[in-house]
This record gives C-alpha cells, structure tokens and sequence, in this order.
C-alpha cells in the first residue's frame, strides 16, 4: 500500500513536471517573454531589465532549471493586470472556487447515486431509457450557455435569485445547479454503466439467490463495484470538469480562480495565467491520487495488488 | 440492441452540410453589419427569422456558418490526437520493453493535465487561433488513445496467431498491419465518436472566453458570448447558437453511444438477471409425465416440479427447458446430468425462480416444502432463497462479491433469514465457517474471496448457502473450476453435511463419476429434456438410453483398456429452436431407427425400479435393445 502510494505520488510529480515543461515552452514560443510580463506599454528599457531578472541571457537548460525553482519557491511572477505578486492572488482566490467546485461534486455525487441506482432498484426499462437521457443531456449542455439562461430565466425575468457575485447561500445556487448538471450527467452514465454490467454479473445472482431483498443487493453489493469505473474514470474526465467550472465561475462573475483566468485571458495577463494552470495541474494531480486512494479502499484486490 | 438512433443522425449530417456548405440556404453575409436593424426579435416573415445580433447581423446566418468552425476544429484536433495517439500505442506496444514503459508513463502524466487552462495559457501567450485550440487539444488528448491502443496490442499479441507469424518471419509492420489494427479499430473508432462530442463543448467554451476562435468568425462560443451583454432584453442571441451546440453535441453523443453498442460485444448478451421472473398458467399438454415414485412410503416430496418449461421472451418462444418434472424428497441427494447447454443449470435457477429478464418460464407445478413457488410473490421468494433453498454456484470468484469481505456474505444471510443481531450473526458465521473446514475461522472472516483458494472459496459459499437453515441445497457445477484432488474433498464436504443435517441435495453436474460418487437418484438431460432416470446404479450400470450410455463411454475409466480409444459423441447436440418432431437424440443415436426422426419417445419404465427412459429402441415393451 505505502509503495503504492509513493508511485502514485511519484507519477503526480512527472504530471506537474510536465506541465511546468508545457508552460515553459509556452513562454518561450513567443519570441521574448519578458514581454509576455510586462503591460504593453513597458519601454525597452523595462523589457531589457525583465530579461536580465529572468535569467534570459543564460543556456535554456539553466533557464528551465531558474523557472522551476522559481515555482518551488511560490515565485509566479507579478500580475500585470492587478500589479501584485501572482501567489497572492492565486491564494485568494482558491478558496472560492474549492467551496464552488465541492459543494457541486457533492450534490452531483447524491444525484448520480440517485439515478444510477433507480434502474435496478425498479428493475424497469423505460427508467433506464429516461436516466440515459437525462445523463446524456447533462454531459452535452454547454455549461457557459445554461448559465446564461438561468440568469436570465431566474435572476432577470422572476428576479427570484441574485445575477452574479457571492456571499449569500442564495448567490450559491445557480452557479452549483449548473455544474453539478454537468458533472452529474458525466458521473449517472458511468455509474448506470457500471450497474448494468455488475447486475449482470454472476454474484449479483448470488446474492439474490441467498434470499436478499433487492434494496439490500443494490446497496449492499452493486453500488460498491458500481461506482470502481466511475472513480477510475474521475482523472480522464477532471480536464472537461474543469472547463466548466472555468466558464461557470466566469459566467456567474464567482471570485475564484477561473474568474481569474478569464480575467487574464481578457488582459493578456500571462503570469497569472501560468499561475492558475500550475495551481490546476496541481490540483488534478491531488484529486487523481485521492481517486486511486479511494478505488484501492473501495477494492480490496487492487489494496492487496491483485489486478482487478 | 437500441435502434440507429435517425433523429440524431438527421441532426449531424444537417450540421455537416451547414460546415461544408453555408451558403446553401442563400442567407445573408454572416459578418454585414446593418446598424438600423440592431437586436430585431426572431420573426418568420421578416428578413431575419431568428433575429439580428448588437451590430445587426443576422443570427440565423451566424449559426449555419458558424456550425464550419466547431466542425474544423474538432475534426483536426481529434484526428491529431488519434494519429499521435495510435502511433505512441503501437510503438509501446511493439518498441523494446524500456521505450514502451516510458511512452506509457508518458501518456498517464499528460492525461493530467489541465487541458483547458493550458489552452487558456497559449491563447494568453499567442493570442487566440484555431491552431492554437488544435493543437493543444490534439497534443493533450493523445494519451487515451495510446492508452487503449497499448492495451489492445497487448492483448492482441498474447494471441498465438501473432507469435506465430512473427515466428514465421513476417516483418512487425506486417504483422501491425494484419493483426493488431483490425482488432484495435472499433475500440479507437468508439472513443473518437465519443470524444467529438467533447471536443466541440471545450472549443466552443475557448471560443466564449475569447480564447478560441477568434473573432470576427462566428464561431458558436462567440455567439454565445456576443449575447451576454443583452440576456435579459434580446434572449435569441446567446440562446439559440447555444441550442445549436446543444443539439450537436447530443446528436454526436448518442451516435457514439449506438456505436459503441454496436461494436463492444459484450452488449450483445442477454439482459442481466432479474430477481422475479414471470410465471404464467401452463397449458394441460406440458404436464408430463406421471410423477414417478420415489423412496417407498415418502408421497410428499420436498420439491415437486411438473412441466417446466423455460422459453427465450418474445415471439418466437424457443424452449431451452421442455417439459422437465423432477422430485427431490427430504434427505435424498439427486443429480441431475447433462452437457453444457442441456438445461440442467436454467432448471435449477427455475425452481427458485431466478432466470434473467430475458427468459419466461412456466411449469404445471412447481412446490418446495408445500408452498406453491407459482403462486408466491417476491417478498415470499425472497423468504425461500437462501431460508428453504441453499445455492452454491460452479466458482466462488463468482458467486462471491470480490469487495465484501467472506464474513459478511455469510453475516447477511444470517440477519436476513434467521433474524439474528449483528453480534450473533457474526458469532453463528465464525461456526458456520468452521463446520465446513476452514482454518482459523475467526481471523478468516475478514479476508476477502481472492484470498481464497477455489476449494476454500466453495466452502465459504457453501457456509453462506447453510446459514438460513436450508431443507434443500441446490449445488450448480459446485466442483467444475477445481482441481481434481480438492473436487473429491468438496463433494465428499456437502454430502456429509448434508446428510449430517437431513438436507437434500440437488447436484447438478456434467461428470458421471460425482453424480455415482454423490447422489441416490439421478436425471439425465438432453436437449432441454428429461431423457433418462431412475436409481444412480441402475441408470449408470444398466443404462436404458443411448445417450446415457454414450456419456458413459465417454467416461475416462481407471480400470478399462487403455490402449482402447475413449469414446466421444459425434456430432452436436441440436441448436436450440430446431425444429424436430421425432426424438432429439436421433441425428447422433447409434441405434436410430426411422421412427426415432418421425415421433418423440414418451418416458417408459425400464428395468430398474422406478426407471424410465426415453427411447424407442431400448424400449421393451416395443424394439429389442
């Protein structure tokens, strides 16, 4: 188990390592980039000071090797927009979006777990026909154009609820509706697959053969294997999550992060940009070990290193 | 097997055409600006029928030139990622062993990464392109097709067909090209069908922050986007090129789920099993025969089954179980013989009524320790399964659910027949799992089924299948997974608890030698049909059937003349559904006689007491044998 999770660790480290090379090129790719922080209007006197303080008249190896000391020091850069150190920012805005991001999953999990186990509970076809469709509408919806309409629908036209911004329970609420839609559909088709495979499968017979009531079975057995895939699948499907929480927290106006990052895109802001894609990188590289953490306690064939 | 999903099909090939050719509908210039028509309402009549955007320009025409970019990108930057992805798979799969680890580990780091933000980054470092989203998408989600593709080409090279033509010299890219992407081809098709979808929704949202497509292009994001100021007054313009992306996606999604259908066969299968499967009333012709009688004086058995007869749903009802009656009484140990396929296992799961949804089945009497199973509704089926009737299944892996732990299988009939605490039942399992012999039973009770052995995985099964105090236990091929040494240990297991504790046996078993070594009666099947029974040594010493007597000849016999070639029986039992009116033993009966293909054979008492066979040609009473 302790190796186990080194070698996760160890493969989350190459994820950011990979990640740091990505955005390094990045920078270079555009001719100077002590351009690329500095504002536009920066004379060519400040772009020669950025690119001695970068380090940009030394080989790329000791430039490469500069940049990830930089990062492993907190060192982003400084904000060209807002003219603070990029760590601060990122640090604010964090919170935020972790509390926009969990309460979603939360409620996209209790509703996943709803509709996955509504096909066996009733046994019943046309159920499973409606999941499926409800599912798959989820994962198809653009999350920056349902957020449009709720506003319009439910802030504009019935005033019932604030357009943007936070700090009340109420200001939660559109924002959490429309990612968890997004996240629930992703998360209800991969659980309804899994159900369907393991309610086939030969010790879910079993189970009913020992005389257990079907809630006892489902809750008891299916939902356990059931939900191995929808863990599993949590890392390949986290890229897309987050290109709805980017677009919803900037729809919405949410003070986190991906705000942020709209906000850098519009002023071309690249130092917190490269802030938040490292701090995302970072994030997904934790959530993926929580997931194999989890997928090993929920499986105790994967705990004891027996291939599943 | 879902029908071709039209109306999605209808709606993507409308959004090919509206990529390849936007002019088509003779709509106006997407980018003309017409300043004295700003923000007009969508109207039929009128020269914009879904509406002008802030500058004028026409919304309709937006969206249908629109449809050209979500369709570019996605199409390059899947094809990038396909390409790139399929090569990395094949070369981990075929490179010498460090190259392909690495390109592997490559690929699970860069499913990490963050797509979106990284697209964000170049936009930001760049400026907004559709190259831009291209590329990176293509570069980032190459990893799942290598992935898959390595996979695949690891199973496939575990085929012996691969090594063998690579023994017989045949160059690798040859053997790629022959073997592996063949078989690779419908799993890469399935995820690129689904990917499409996905694509679209990350470059249309790259697009609506402004880091996608650039504008003035109408791509669908930047629609959306150019409506965020007037949501409130002019609805049409983010609604509709929103809907238009909806629609796609949904259109792309449901294709891919019909395809994905269609090519993994593992959809292919029945529909998984029901807890309740129908009974219906039973025409008077299925009954059967007479029940025959059992151990002298016993005229009420423990199982009574009449007529049972278990038919695929639908139209065309084809019998995989035909007309079987069968008596189990209390403390008797029966068999019940026959190949795979025979319909001995469908009977068993029958009696308790546990047939996938798939199945209809119905029987002229079907009663278990006096209830009538006919008329018991779930919640007394339930009371029955595992309370009156223990199941021990072929394989423990199988029938034990790999993340419980063995305890709690055992645990949970306990509290659901027997009405026992948690605490009791744990104490009652720890002696259930003991009386069937395994060591230590109190430290094993949290140790999961693949830490068993197959003989010591039985018996925890068998510990479960004893906990409701059963009067019968139903064993379905309980020794087939095991080795021929632990076999003999598990049947020698449930005979002496069964007799132990007055249960009775049903066996159900292909090899003659545990069904002579177990049981006091056996039934023989063939075909969905009772075909022979009677006592064990009568039917297995005397047999009245050929096909008895072949399964016999087919038996490997310690004592026999080795230099003697076993026997076998040619040819195939019939597929199920062939249509036959004489008897189905006949096309591969040594003793067939022109009216064994013309009239089935009733059940007709034999030598033995209580013997009956179904054949025309031993029959006394009619053919000499």
């Amino acid at each position: 188990m302790g190796r186990y999770v080194v070698a996760r660790l160890l493969q989350g480290c190459l994820t950011l390592l990979l990640v740091s090379f990505v955005v390094f090129v990045l920078t270079r790719s555009s001719g100077n980039p002590a351009v690329l922080n500095l504002p536009a209007t920066a004379s060519n006197a400040d772009i020669e000071r950025m690119t001695r303080q970068l380090g940009l008249d030394r080989p790329l190896v000791e430039q490469y090797g500069l940049y990830l000391a930089g990062l492993a020091r907190g060192d982003f850069g400084e904000s060209i927009r807002y003219q603070v150190p990029v760590d601060e920012l990122l640090a604010a805005r964090l919170p935020a979006s972790l509390e926009l991001a969990g309460i979603a999953a939360l409620v996209a999990v209790v509703v996943a777990c709803l509709l996955g186990m509504l096909v066996p509970l009733t046994g019943r076809r046309s159920v499973g026909a409606a999941v499926n469709a409800v599912s798959l509408a989820g994962i198809s919806l653009p999350a920056f154009w349902v957020g449009l309409l709720a506003i319009d629908l439910f802030a504009l036209r019935w005033e019932m609820l604030p357009v943007s911004g936070s700090g009340t329970p109420a200001h939660l609420v559109l924002p959490v509706l429309t990612l968890t839609l997004f996240i629930a559909g992703g998360m209800t088709r991969l659980l309804a697959a899994g159900v369907s495979e393991v309610t086939a499968g030969p010790y879910v017979r079993a189970a009913h053969a020992r005389g257990l009531s079907t809630r006892r079975v489902v809750f008891g057995h299916v939902l356990r294997n059931a939900s191995l895939p929808v863990v599993g699948y949590l890392g390949a499907y986290l890229p897309l999550l987050i290109s709805s929480a980017v677009v919803v927290e900037t729809v919405f106006v949410w003070p986190g992060l991906g705000s942020l990052a709209y906000d850098a895109v519009v002023a071309r802001d690249f130092p917190v940009i490269q802030g938040v894609t490292l701090v995302g990188s970072a994030i997904v590289v934790l959530v993926n070990l929580g997931a194999d953490l989890a997928i090993a306690w929920l499986d105790p064939r994967i705990r004891d290193g027996v291939a599943g | 097997m879902r029908r071709p999903p039209v109306l999605a099909s209808v709606v993507v090939l409308a959004f090919l055409t509206a990529s390849a050719v936007p002019g088509l509908l003779g709509l106006p210039d997407p980018n003309a600006t017409d300043l004295t028509n700003q923000l007009a309402a969508p109207s039929w009549t009128g020269d914009h029928p879904l509406g002008t955007d802030g500058l004028g320009r026409d919304v309709l025409s937006r969206i249908v030139h629109g449809a050209r970019y979500s369709c570019l990108v996605a199409a390059a930057a899947v094809g990038v990622a396909g390409a790139l992805g399929v090569a990395a798979g094949l070369a981990s799969g075929f490179a010498p062993r460090p190259v392909g680890a690495a390109v592997m580990r490559l690929a699970d780091a860069a499913l990490g990464i963050p797509i979106f933000l990284v697209a964000l980054a170049l936009a930001v470092a760049r400026g907004p392109g559709i190259g831009n989203v291209v590329a990176v998408i293509g570069a980032l989600l190459w990893a799942q097709y290598a992935r898959v593709v390595s996979a695949e080409v690891a199973k496939v090279r575990r085929l012996s067909y691969v090594d063998a033509s690579r023994v017989l010299g045949t160059s690798t890219w040859l053997v790629v090209l022959r073997h592996v992407l063949p078989n690779v081809s419908p799993t890469v098709l399935t995820l690129l069908a689904s990917q499409i979808g996905s694509v679209i929704l990350l470059e249309a949202s790259l697009s609506f922050l402004g880091a996608g497509v650039p504008p003035p292009a109408p791509a669908w994001g930047t629609l959306v986007a150019d409506g965020r100021d007037f949501i409130g007054t002019a609805w049409w313009i983010s609604a509709l090129p929103g809907a238009a992306i909806l629609l796609v996606v949904v259109g792309l999604n449901s294709l891919a789920d019909w395809l994905r259908e269609r090519l993994d066969p593992r959809t292919r299968q029945p529909a998984p099993a029901a807890p309740v499967a129908a009974a219906g009333p039973v025409p008077a012709q299925d009954l059967g025969p007479a029940p025959a009688a059992g151990p002298a004086g016993d005229r009420d058995p423990l199982l009574d089954v009449a007529g049972l007869r278990v038919t695929t749903a639908g139209d065309r009802a084809i019998p995989l179980v035909d007309g079987v009656s069968l008596q189990v009484h209390r403390g008797e140990f029966v068999g019940l013989i026959g190949e795979s396929g025979s319909g001995k296992s469908l009977t068993a799961a029958a009696i308790v009524r546990l047939l996938p949804q798939s199945l209809r089945m119905t029987a002229g009497r079907l009663r278990l320790g006096g209830s009538d199973l006919l008329a018991l509704r779930s919640a007394g089926l339930r009371r029955l399964r595992g309370g009156l009737v223990g199941f021990v299944f072929q394989e423990h892996t199988s029938s034990l659910d790999p993340t419980a732990t063995v305890g709690s299988h055992v645990v949970e009939v306990l509290t659901t027949h027997c009405g026992l605490s948690r605490v009791a039942a744990r104490r009652r399992a720890v002696e259930l799992l003991d009386r069937v012999g395994i060591p230590d039973a109190r430290r094993r009770m949290s140790s999961y089924p693949h830490q068993f052995s197959g003989g010591m995985g039985q018996r925890v099964a068998l510990a479960a299948a004893l906990a409701g105090e059963p009067e019968l236990l139903i064993a379905d091929e309980p020794t087939t997974a095991l080795d021929a040494t632990v076999q003999a240990r598990i049947i020698g297991l449930l005979a002496e608890v069964c007799a132990t504790s007055g249960l009775a046996m049903l066996l159900i078993t292909h090899d003659l030698g545990i069904a002579r070594q177990a049981c006091d009666r056996v039934l023989v099947m063939y075909a969905g049909r009772i075909v022979e029974s009677g006592r064990t040594a009568d039917v297995l010493e005397r047999p009245a059937s050929p096909y008895t007597r072949a399964l016999l000849q087919a038996l490997p016999d310690l004592s026999a003349d080795r230099d003697r070639p076993l026997g076998s029986i040619e040819g195939t039992p019939p597929a199920p559904g062939t249509v036959s009116t004489g008897c189905r033993f006949a096309p591969r009966c040594p003793l067939v006689r022109p009216v064994c293909r013309d009239r089935e054979p009733p059940l007709t008492g034999r030598a033995g007491a209580g013997q009956l066979a179904r054949c025309w040609a031993t029959d006394t009473g009619g053919w000499a044998a």
